[in-house]
């Protein structure tokens, strides 16, 4: 499994968890403040954001707001009280997997 | 870099001519273009605009804007499916469902009458046609909570209307095969296919009601930008 598909299978989790530290974010800046968290390790690609962005808003995790800002139109968006606990729920069973993985990686051999 | 009006329109003309066909995803890619063009441009100022373009386009991979635009079509449609399927169960909980096994009684019966008397079709029709106009009528005006009532009643009547309607015609289709039955075989599987058409067909209504009031609104805030 290469470095895009752990992050593929964790892009909800850390869209929710951005969004939980701040009110609202475009689809440009979440890719920017991963950039930006991860010192340039982690690109987000817009064909795996855009999906993941629309998916959760359909779920109702997420809901989008409109405004134009600089000659141009700018989709923003924001948890819902589901996404909340969605946001929550999801860092939770990202921090297990990781510390079952974790523990797992550690095993010495006989 | 900022990019001018003009240049941003440029860029929209380009994303058009790849075929998008939701607003609002053209108005995101966009967003999204614009953004990382100006930081490439800031980066690069020897490129070109079209080369920008080109570079950022890139970056949405082998089958470009396509894969974003086919992930919101597959959102909608599962939407409009959990939507479907939240209606469906819905009818069973409420007083529609209840309203339906009214209607459908009383038309169980009247069927019985018609079945011996096949004139009376006529008649039957004329009043589904009376109340389906009435339907029209009322749902111009504004009412109140007993009109309401009458209007749901009278919707209700429609839809049933409706939901015999093919049954009927698929009754027809095997008219020669079913008049061997007897009548009250008949009578049961017009009654079960009436059924799913009128459960069918109320949900429909819902649904088709739910998307033209969300996706209005969802769409109208570009207009008003």
């Amino acid at each position: 499994m290469s470095d895009k598909h752990i992050l593929k299978g964790s892009l909800q989790a850390i869209i929710l968890q951005l969004l939980t530290e701040q009110d609202r974010m475009y689809g440009y800046e979440i890719t920017q403040k991963v950039k930006q968290l991860t010192a340039n390790e982690l690109h987000l690609t817009e064909g795996a954001l855009y999906p993941a962005l629309h998916k959760l808003e359909s779920e109702g995790f997420l809901e989008a707001e409109v405004e134009v800002v600089e000659n141009r139109v700018r989709k923003y968006y924001k948890l819902t009280s589901e996404g909340k606990t969605e946001a929550a729920n999801k860092a939770l069973a990202l921090l297990e997997s990781f510390r079952q993985i974790t523990q797992l990686l550690q095993i010495k051999p006989l | 870099m900022k990019l001018t009006k003009e240049q941003i329109a440029e860029i929209k003309g380009w994303i058009s001519k790849k075929g998008f066909t939701e607003i609002d995803l053209q108005y995101e890619i966009l967003d999204h273009m614009v953004c990382a063009m100006e930081e490439l441009l800031e980066k690069k100022p020897s490129l070109t605009l079209r080369e920008a373009f080109d570079q950022v386009h890139a970056g949405f991979g082998i089958f470009g804007f396509l894969s974003v635009e086919e992930s919101m079509q597959k959102n909608l449609s599962r939407q409009i499916w959990a939507r479907f399927k939240k209606e469906l169960k819905n009818l069973f909980f409420t007083d529609d469902f209840i309203l339906v096994a009214l209607v459908a009684a009383i038309l169980y019966f009247t069927a019985q009458v018609l079945a011996q008397h096949a004139a009376y079709w006529f008649i039957f029709l004329s009043l589904l046609s009376f109340f389906g106009n009435g339907w029209y009528l009322l749902k111009s005006q504004k009412m109140t909570l007993k009109q309401a009532w009458r209007y749901k009643y009278v919707k209700v009547l429609n839809e049933v209307g409706f939901g015999l309607y093919i049954p009927m015609q698929i009754l027809i289709q095997f008219q020669m095969r079913l008049l061997a039955l007897p009548v009250s075989y008949q009578l049961g599987i017009l009654g079960s296919l009436a059924f799913v058409f009128i459960i069918y067909s109320l949900a429909c209504t819902r649904v088709a009601r739910w998307a033209f009031e969300h996706y209005g609104a969802h769409y109208l805030r570009y207009g008003q930008l």
